[in-house]
């Protein structure tokens, strides 16, 4: 009987015990517990580019010896730059990160980001002239350069040889006949319905989607030779560019050449089951189709307004130092050199449809012979990147009140000029709103 | 062996009581801690900070230190018809989604209670959904209202009605997340109803059919009012649970066509984390609380008057 309240007491005593080390071994896990040799990269890779983004590090990893380049894959979208956000406001930032370059503008002003060096940069043999213009130029914030782009992905049209061919659609050299005005796209629309017997003969997903709404829309507009000022006290914008790009696109979702309610998995569903012959989206759906073992071809999305400006919606993944209070020399030279690593090993990342930044590797004989990568390769030296703006971007506000606005319009619930001044509108608010910095 | 069982509690009992009686109240304490600490830093400081930070034009993504405002960030929610919008959203979803909550979950289970065979096929039938992830049933139904390839539009077709984008449609966007969200959390409502149901001693119906009073007479003067005080209870919980609205939506339709899905809380979403305006985003959230805290002790009061009546 006496031995009972002695084992109660020591039980209480180990719990306790327990509770505090678990509790002391919580407060462990801060920066000083990585090794200095490890270095931490954040990035959004899932699927099929995350098994080749992983590839990429690995042989990096393998070419620097006792080094460990950790990766944290967390989702894409808009929680992803809110941890980012949150990791580099807190101190514990990672050693390298990813952002897209469209979303630069949102973090390199407000302090977040370490701007990179170049002198050092040139030591790995990266600099302005491995670069495309546009990219090396959207990477410059406030006159340094805050982002080395990994790739350039675009908005392109694919097409399915096979069924081209089948109507004899394809000149000698296997590519469609050059479109002119958007009479001539929805022409090559109803040949391919034709064809397969299907409802449509367009794929282009865009339903409840405002990035692929803008990534069309973007593409058309910027082919008017003009763009938009986001950076003065209202919205700045060409009226009739813009009435155009979007009239053009509600035409073209007309409900016999394309759908006027498809979302994005199933306009894509359709060209991969070639139900359609052509599919407006972006390069990174260029290993689903292949995987898929369907006859491919692709092209840079033709000028349909006669103007002669060649131009494309893109982005760019691009690594960034997250800011660091007071930076560890040596990892961040190992950031450094782990970066100039995967640019110069982008090969297999160009094979999953992005064009890689790193123009000494798209000039070797092993791109040129990627197909149809190639044939779209040229995007990367005119595309057009997202407006900058603290609201712009990937995942952006922005992107939602693009389709809530503009959406409307294609589904033919309003008209073109009402759906383009409310974006108008929402954009003066989403201005007057933003963040002072 | 039963006594030998007492004596044995009877130990045990005296043994507890005689230990003093400060001793007692310090491992009580100790018992509290784990949910005091997590209390303390995840409820009651990220409040405070909240309110702190909503005088303040905190940035998300900046590392300069917040300059306080006064109270900028108020006058500004205030005048912001967004604001407005999603309230005026989040209420309507308040009220599409908490009547069939209720009803149809009474309904479920007054059916279930009527003693049909298998009665745990139904019980599960109904409350399965309420396991499932917001995540899930958000891509289970968005495939279901797909207008191209949809089962709801492809069943239309056969009886030659024309479907349309539910989830694309401002007309029909909130009404169609609603009856999404019906279906996924009838169950919990169904089973507090089903529990109060079979409560209810079998000894009053037994005197009710004595008297005479049919089925319907004992339902609506029996059944009803005694569970009374469950849906009292249910509704206050459902009215909190529909006013917090984000994981669907977020999914479904991000907040459109044209707004009109947009929650109160995406759009503190939004302003804070989207477009790094945590200041801003606090006091929006601030104004939130504080009309929901009016409306439940409005609702609290009505409740007691009606009590006494």
């Amino acid at each position: 009987m006496s031995k009972w309240p002695d084992t109660r007491l020591s039980r209480r005593r180990v719990l306790q015990a327990a509770g505090l080390s678990a509790l002391l071994a919580g407060c462990g896990t801060g920066p000083a517990a990585r090794s200095t040799r490890e270095i931490v990269f954040w990035h959004l890779m899932t699927g099929g580019d995350g098994e080749r983004m992983n590839a990429i590090v690995t042989k990096a990893d393998a070419d620097m010896p006792d080094t460990e380049i950790k990766q944290v894959v967390l989702a894409w979208g808009a929680p992803y730059y809110t941890k980012l956000a949150m990791s580099a406001a807190g101190g514990r930032a990672p050693d390298l990160g990813i952002v897209h370059m469209s979303r630069l503008a949102g973090y390199a002003p407000g302090g977040l980001l370490d701007p990179w060096d170049l002198d050092r940069l040139a030591r790995y043999g990266i600099s302005e002239s491995t670069f495309t213009a546009p990219t090396w130029k959207s990477s410059i914030v406030n006159g340094k350069v805050y982002a080395l782009a990994l790739d350039s992905h675009t908005f392109v049209a694919f097409f399915n040889t096979e069924l081209a061919e089948k109507g004899g659609l394809l000149d000698t050299g296997g590519k469609l006949p050059e479109i002119r005005s958007l009479d001539d796209l929805k022409r090559l629309g109803r040949e391919f319905k034709k064809l397969t017997g299907h409802k449509y003969g367009i794929s282009y997903g865009f339903l409840g989607d405002g990035a692929q709404l803008w990534r069309l829309f973007w593409t058309f507009y910027t082919q008017h030779g003009t763009t938009f000022d986001l950076t003065g006290d209202r919205f700045v914008y060409d009226a009739d560019a813009f009435g155009e790009s979007v009239e053009t696109m509600r035409s073209l979702v007309d409900g016999e050449v394309a759908s006027n309610s498809s979302d994005y998995a199933t306009a894509s569903s359709w060209f991969l089951g070639g139900d359609t012959g052509l599919a407006f989206s972006g390069v990174w759906e260029l290993p689903q189709y292949q995987d898929a073992k369907m006859p491919l071809g692709a092209m840079p999305i033709p000028n349909l307004f006669g103007t002669d400006v060649d131009s494309t919606w893109g982005d760019s993944h691009t690594f960034v130092l997250p800011h660091q209070d007071n930076p560890d020399e040596q990892r961040r030279e190992l950031a450094y050199e782990a970066v100039s690593k995967i640019l110069k090993n982008s090969l297999p990342w160009g094979q999953a449809g992005h064009t890689p930044a790193y123009q000494p590797v798209v000039n070797t004989p092993e791109f040129k012979a990627l197909r149809p990568n190639n044939d779209y390769a040229v995007t990367a030296t005119y595309l057009h990147y997202d407006p900058p703006s603290s609201f712009t971007g990937s995942a952006s506000s922005f992107m939602d009140q693009f389709r809530n606005s503009i959406q409307n319009a294609l589904t033919g619930q309003t008209s073109v000029k009402d759906a383009v001044a409310t974006f108008a509108e929402r954009v003066n608010v989403l201005m007057s709103k933003a963040v002072q910095r | 062996m039963t006594s030998a069982t007492l004596t044995n509690k009877g130990a045990t009992t005296k043994a507890v009581t005689t230990r003093p009686k400060a001793l007692r109240s310090q491992s009580g304490l100790l018992y509290v801690l784990p949910f005091f600490v997590t209390f303390v830093l995840f409820l009651l400081w990220p409040l405070i900070y909240g309110i702190w930070m909503s005088f303040t034009d905190r940035d998300l993504a900046a590392g300069a230190e917040p300059e306080l405002v006064g109270f900028a960030n108020y006058a500004e929610a205030l005048t912001d018809p967004m604001v407005w919008t999603t309230f005026g959203n989040t209420v309507l979803f308040t009220v599409m989604t908490t009547i069939p909550l209720v009803v149809l979950a009474l309904a479920a289970a007054l059916l279930v209670n009527m003693g049909l065979p298998g009665q745990w096929v139904w019980r599960m039938a109904f409350f399965v959904p309420y396991l499932l992830a917001s995540t899930v049933v958000s891509l289970f139904w968005e495939w279901l209202y797909n207008p191209e390839l949809g089962l709801i539009n492809s069943v239309l077709g056969v009886f030659g009605i024309e479907g349309r984008s539910w989830l694309q449609d401002p007309d029909f966007a909130m009404a169609a997340i609603a009856v999404a969200t019906t279906w996924w959390t009838l169950g919990f409502n169904f089973l507090l109803y089903l529990a109060a149901l079979q409560n209810i001693p079998s000894t009053v119906y037994e005197a009710a059919s004595i008297d005479g009073a049919g089925r319907w007479r004992q339902l609506f003067s029996i059944t009803l009012p005694l569970l009374r005080n469950i849906t009292m209870l249910i509704l206050v919980l459902q009215v909190l649970a529909s006013l917090k609205v984000f994981d669907q939506i977020f999914q479904m339709t991000a907040g459109g066509p044209d707004d009109s899905t947009r929650s109160i809380l995406m759009y503190v979403y939004d302003t804070g984390f989207t477009n790094y305006r945590l200041g801003y985003a606090s006091a929006i959230s601030y104004i939130f609380f504080a009309i929901i805290l009016i409306l439940s002790l409005l609702q609290l009061r009505f409740a007691r008057r009606s009590d006494q009546s």
